[in-house]
């Protein structure tokens, strides 16, 4: 469609240049305005950036860093797009540094500050900056904005112009429009009109051909002059042609026929055609097929006419009959051979009855069921063979059946010649004539006799199994529950449901072993039978005792489905039964502790047990102090009540393993399993169980309204040193508490003298070592160390006396493992690291020469986990030199404690304090530690210097750990040096110093000045 | 008697020398620590090969933990400046050396005392009240050397109006050039960079001899021979771009040194020393 004329444009167009003039104005002014602010502000922006150049700058300057102020320029000339220039001048005019842009600037703006930076010096910076230069971006963008409005303006003009124009010719269009569908139309009618006649055609056309080839007869048409034109694929099949080959060959070649006898035939459509008369049926005639075969067939012929009445062709239909015959042979066959399965049947038979009721045929295995022949049979039945209820039944059955009524099966109880009776199932059938009527009914009867004689045994024995007390499970041979009983349920909680499925393990307690289910299974595998007594789980967790008896039963069918089935009773109230006997046996009434039958067993094993494994048990005797009073004074019941609670205290008192027994009377005995592996410490350890349990019956306890007190006596025997058998142990035990009876009640007594004394005194050293440190009691004597390259004192051990005011001088082998096992070691050694560093401060305040102090570290100390910052507290206060501290360390304390050692000892190692392993040599094999720490001195132990230098092994050793020490950097100290002959043997061997008696023994701090000043030790004589 | 055997073979075990300990290339710490591990590595790689052993890059915590490091023997070869040796023989007796550095075909290397092109001053004894920019003070070139070649002028510290020490060469430079100093002492190769600015030397320094490898003094003298061998052998080997230039942009060889080579430097070491002893209060 065309649309306007050229002429209609114009006003469109100066409204466009208008609008267009107008946006591009308005996005100009908005841009210049923007500008304007923007120049402003980056002017603002650059000034400020000057003077933090500037600020920079004069920083580098004044730190004589001339090289970064250039790294700086470049930095910021490469970071703002807007720096044209940047010049640092100094005041001689040499350029420090000179970035340039290489692009031109638009608006260029110039700052110049002067930078002075101290001893006169100064420079100059000049900064130019391009104050457009970022805005030039945005510039840009509006001018596409504006440039986008216009377009936008523009095409909304081309659309109200369209529109316009549009209005104006649609009248038109539309009227034009209207004529065209009209025309359309019609001619889509007449188009629809012929289409259908085409398709009735069509549909006639192929509705025909459809049932040509559907239909069950064979159909072959020709034309006038008896060509074949068409067949349908039967005739192809009878005939043996296909149709493209057949079609337009005379119809007498395809359709060859003959009598029955090979006598010819004349062909139908040729005497149709030739004759115009229409042939009937024919039913003796032979079809030649072209394969030779020979089909015999029914046939007929009729002419086709056509309009004029002239006979246009033939059409010949025909059928195969042998397919009929065949039919029939058939049908005869099967009857036959039904007849024979009847007569065959041996527990069914069948009955045919008249409509009467009569019974007219029986077949002839009713004879070995019955006893009657079929003539006496059916004579008789029903009346004369059945109880009254199954003639009425089978009466009944019989009429329905006449009436259409099919009916299920139904029972009849017959009695037998020989008088017994069978039962017989039977299911009617009506015979129907060809209107649908019944004309008899046929039964085919069953004798299930026997069949219902096992149901009625099953049914019992179900009864039984459900019904009986004891649990029954049934489980195939791989242990999986097939079947279960009520009781079984009520028994175990479980449900039939649970456990059907599951194997019976799903039961198991845990108790038995491995062992116990193995000898089972062998057991049932040999006599197929087993029973005894089981542990197993209640649903609910419970675990019971159960007498279970099992046997394996076999299949009935031999079909190898043996099962097994367990019968069992729960007999947990006969158990519980049996253990309150043993537990009265065993246990003593009043009390239900152990008594002294089972005392003696528990002391029998654990006394073996302890001498197997090498470990002290105590054995504690007790007696309650002045216990007969209180059975005279506030009666028995009092005095039982007393008992009670004592039992209940000694219980609390001790561990959940050890025993508590009560051998009669106020006499009680604990047995205290495995108090310790080493004697002096299973010593302290049943003295502080005895005190505990001293200490806990001794509190008041309220009985009938009275505050009573008691005190108990203990004995204490140790196993199995004291005592290698319960009645001696007991006996032992015994003696001491009288003893302790006769100590003035109230206290704890050992069986032997010794032990006795020892106890006493190791409790009171522990008692007096806690109050030695605090009243000064302990000093530190100091034996020197001399270097043996010079003769002089190079350092000194600190060693910890304890002046007793009784007992006199205490050595440290005596108390030292008092303090390791009290704890007392910890206030001990930092006592000692104390005074030790307060002593080298004091000496080295004198001007003494200069020595190190040795100080002992034990294991105990070694595992606080403040060691360090003791040392370093120490160090601090007494303002001494690290490397005059030497931490003295056993090799097992390296060795042991690998892994917290190495933090610890890296830790002084950065304080400076030196590192030494005492007794060097007598530890381990494994020295790796060696290299793992930084150590500064080794030890040699005093038992390898004592045998030098005559010892061959003595002198090899310690000849190899000088020798190794130097390898690794390390000096050495022999430690018990006492002869001339040890200490040149050390010296020629390069040993590093020596400590010994020879030199000097341990003295006081205050004879160390003179040892110092005379700075010769004797043992250096040689040297003088 | 067993006993004995088994503490015996256990001390013998553990004084033989770790099978496993790498060796180790020490180096000071003129560059950032991963930066050195770097440029070394290349080296480090070389050398264990050749001795069938690790060979760790480890660098010095400071120029004086390193020279302590040497003297102890700590280290098993180690690079170092050549006052850096000085020190290290001074204090712990000779090292065996292994080979020096050359750079741009000469075994030592110059600096100068520069001064602006348009400056009035024509001798070192001009300096006299005048204001000097030193390198760091552990610089050899920076400070050491010009230190002795002033003195040898007559002038000590004392007699300058004002003296700086920064950090680097470069920055000598740039503080002659902006007048901020007049005079300050380069190592050459940074005298020739900003000759063209405006710099003229007033004074050239005698040739130093550059820096070295060293070796502990216990090592096996088989095994210095090997290592000496190697590293003179660089060159030949073709493997002076891959091995040497890392280290040092320029080197052209390692070639061989003796102790009197660094003779002139020991005597520069002692005169600055001494005049520093005397200036003590």
């Amino acid at each position: 469609v065309k649309v306007g004329a050229p002429g209609g444009i114009r006003p469109y167009w100066a409204i466009y240049l208008v609008g267009m003039l107008a946006l591009a104005y308005g996005a100009w002014y908005a841009a210049q305005d923007q500008l304007a602010r923007d120049r402003a502000a980056s002017e603002e922006h650059a000034r400020s950036e000057q003077v933090f150049l500037a600020a920079l700058v004069r920083e580098l300057l004044q730190s004589g860093n001339y090289e970064d102020v250039q790294t700086l320029v470049a930095q910021w000339g490469m970071d703002r797009q807007d720096l044209v220039r940047v010049v640092i001048e100094s005041d001689n005019g040499f350029a420090l540094a000179d970035y340039e842009r290489p692009l031109p600037a638009v608006r260029p703006m110039v700052l110049e500050t002067a930078v002075e930076y101290g001893y006169g010096n100064g420079a100059r910076i000049r900064m130019v900056r391009d104050l457009d230069a970022v805005f030039r971006e945005r510039d840009r963008t509006l001018l596409h904005l504006a440039a986008a409005l216009a377009v936008i303006a523009l095409f909304g003009a081309h659309l109200v112009r369209t529109a316009h124009f549009r209005t104006r010719e649609a009248a038109s269009q539309r009227a034009l429009n209207e004529r065209f569908v009209q025309a359309n139309r019609a001619l889509a009618q007449e188009i629809e009109t012929r289409k259908q006649t085409e398709l009735a055609l069509a549909d006639e056309r192929e509705s025909a051909e459809v049932t040509l080839n559907s239909i069950g007869e064979a159909v072959i048409t020709t034309d006038g002059n008896g060509m074949v034109t068409r067949m349908n694929p039967t005739a192809e099949r009878l005939t043996g042609w296909l149709r493209e080959d057949a079609c337009g060959r005379a119809l007498g070649e395809v359709f060859r026929i003959q009598g029955p006898g090979g006598g010819s035939r004349e062909n139908p459509a040729e005497e149709l055609i030739r004759h115009g008369r229409v042939r009937g049926l024919g039913n003796d005639t032979m079809l030649l097929g072209r394969g030779g075969r020979v089909i015999p067939i029914a046939h007929s012929a009729a002419p086709i006419f056509e309009a004029q009445g002239r006979v246009e062709g033939v059409i010949l239909v025909f059928r195969d009959v042998g397919e009929d015959y065949r039919m029939r042979k058939a049908l005869i066959e099967s009857e036959t051979r039904f007849r024979r399965l009847v007569e065959g049947l041996v527990d069914h038979f069948l009955l045919t009855q008249a409509r009467n009721g009569a019974v007219t045929y029986v077949s002839p295995s009713i004879t070995p069921i019955l006893g009657y022949t079929q003539a006496e049979f059916c004579e008789r039945f029903p009346d004369q063979l059945t109880d009254g209820a199954s003639a009425v039944r089978f009466r009944e059955r019989t009429r329905a059946g006449f009436e259409g009524r099919r009916r299920p099966s139904f029972e009849l109880e017959v009695r037998s010649k020989g008088g017994s009776v069978r039962t017989l199932e039977v299911r009617q059938v009506p015979v129907l004539d060809e209107t649908g009527t019944a004309i008899a009914i046929e039964g085919i009867a069953q004798d299930v006799t026997e069949r219902r004689a096992a149901e009625a045994e099953q049914r019992l024995a179900a009864s039984v199994f459900e019904n009986t007390a004891e649990g029954i499970l049934v489980t195939d041979l791989n242990g999986v529950v097939q079947r279960v009983n009520r009781a079984f349920t009520s028994i175990t909680g479980y449900a039939a449901a649970e456990v059907v499925g599951k194997t019976s393990a799903l039961l198991s307690s845990g108790r038995h072993g491995p062992e116990f289910f193995r000898e089972m299974w062998d057991t049932l595998g040999e006599a197929g039978h087993w029973q005894g007594e089981l542990w197993n789980r209640h649903k609910d967790g419970r675990i019971y005792p159960e007498w279970l008896s099992i046997s394996r039963i076999p299949d009935p069918n031999n079909s190898g489905q043996e099962r097994y089935v367990g019968i069992f009773t729960d007999i947990s109230r006969q158990k519980d039964a049996e253990e309150e006997i043993a537990r009265l046996a065993f246990h003593d009434a009043l009390t239900g502790l152990p008594n002294r039958v089972l005392l003696i067993d528990r002391l029998e094993t654990g006394i073996a047990r302890a001498e197997r494994q090498d470990h002290v048990d105590a054995l504690l005797f007790l007696d309650l102090d002045h216990f007969k009073h209180i059975n005279d004074s506030l009666g028995h019941s009092a005095g039982d009540t007393m008992l009670r609670e004592v039992a209940r205290r000694l219980t609390e008192s001790v561990r959940e393993y050890d025993t508590v027994a009560r051998l009669g009377g106020d006499e009680f005995v604990v047995l205290v399993n495995a108090v310790a592996d080493e004697h002096h410490l299973a010593l302290r350890r049943a003295r502080r169980a005895a005190e505990k349990i001293r200490a806990a019956i001794a509190e008041p306890m309220v009985i009938a309204g009275h505050e009573l007190h008691t005190s108990p006596s203990i004995g204490v025997a140790l196993l199995p040193l004291d005592a290698d058998n319960p009645e001696d142990a007991l006996k032992h035990a015994d003696k001491a508490m009288y003893r302790a009876k006769a100590k003035g009640r109230n206290t704890v007594q050992f069986f032997t003298l010794e032990m006795q004394t020892e106890a006493e005194q190791r409790l009171a050293l522990e008692n007096e070592l806690r109050r030695a440190v605090d009243q000064g009691e302990m000093e530190l004597y100091y034996q020197p160390i001399v270097e043996l390259s010079t003769g002089a004192i190079a350092g000194v051990e600190a060693l910890v006396r304890w002046n007793h005011p009784r007992h006199g001088t205490i050595p440290p082998a005596r108390f030292i493992s008092i303090a390791e096992e009290t704890g007392l070691i910890r206030s001990l050694g930092d006592w000692v690291l104390e005074t030790a560093c307060r002593q080298l401060r004091r000496w080295e305040d004198g001007e003494l020469p200069r020595v190190w102090v040795g100080v002992n570290l034990s294991a105990v100390q070694f595992r606080q986990t403040d060691i360090v910052a003791r040392i370093a507290e120490s160090l601090r206060v007494s303002q001494v030199d690290p490397g005059l501290l030497e931490l003295e360390l056993t090799e097992s304390l390296l060795v042991e404690n690998v892994g917290s050692a190495i933090r610890i000892l890296r830790d002084l190692e950065a304080m400076g304090v030196h590192l030494s392993v005492d007794d060097f040599g007598t530890g381990y094999s494994s020295l790796s530690y060696l290299r793992r720490f930084r150590l500064h001195k080794l030890k040699i132990d005093r038992s390898f210097v004592e045998d030098l230098p005559g010892d061959p092994d003595a002198t090899a050793i310690t000849t190899t750990i000088i020798q190794m020490a130097r390898n690794l950097g390390l000096k050495t100290v022999a430690e018990g040096v006492e002869t001339d002959e040890q200490l040149d043997f050390l010296k020629a061997q390069g040993c590093d110093y020596a400590q010994g008696y020879l030199c000097s023994r341990p003295v006081p701090a205050a004879e160390i000045p003179a040892l110092l000043v005379r700075s010769r030790c004797p043992a250096s004589r040689s040297e003088a | 008697m067993r006993t004995l055997l088994l503490l015996v073979t256990a001390l013998l075990a553990a004084a033989a020398p770790a099978h496993e300990a790498p060796y180790v290339l020490g180096v000071h710490p003129y560059l950032d620590e991963l930066e050195l591990v770097r440029r070394f590595t290349p080296l480090a790689e070389d050398l264990a090969r050749v001795l069938a052993r690790d060979v760790r890059v480890e660098v010095g915590t400071d120029y004086e933990d390193h020279i302590r490091a040497i003297g102890q023997d700590r280290l098993d070869v180690a690079y170092l400046g050549p006052a850096s040796y000085v020190e290290v023989t001074r204090r712990y007796g000779p090292k065996p050396i292994l080979a020096r550095l050359e750079a741009d075909g000469t075994p030592s290397f110059r600096g100068y005392i520069v001064v602006r092109d348009d400056s009035p001053l024509e001798r070192l004894a001009d300096l006299k009240g005048g204001r000097f920019a030193f390198g760091d003070p552990d610089s050899t070139m920076g400070t050491l050397v010009p230190r002795f070649m002033l003195l040898e002028a007559g002038i000590d510290l004392a007699d300058l109006a004002e003296y700086r020490h920064l950090v680097g060469h470069k920055n000598v430079a740039l503080a002659v050039l902006t007048g901020n100093a007049d005079a300050g002492a380069l190592k050459a190769e940074v005298y020739e960079q900003y000759r063209r600015h405006g710099l003229r030397a007033l004074a050239e320094s005698p040739a130093i001899s550059e820096h070295l490898f060293v070796t502990r003094s216990d090592l096996a003298p088989a095994l210095v021979a090997r290592l000496r061998a190697r590293l003179l052998g660089l060159r030949e080997a073709g493997l002076v771009e891959r091995v040497l230039v890392p280290i040092k942009a320029g080197i052209t060889a390692l070639v061989p040194a003796q102790d009197a080579d660094y003779d002139n430097l020991r005597r520069i070491v002692e005169r600055v020393k001494a005049q520093d002893a005397v200036g003590a209060p």
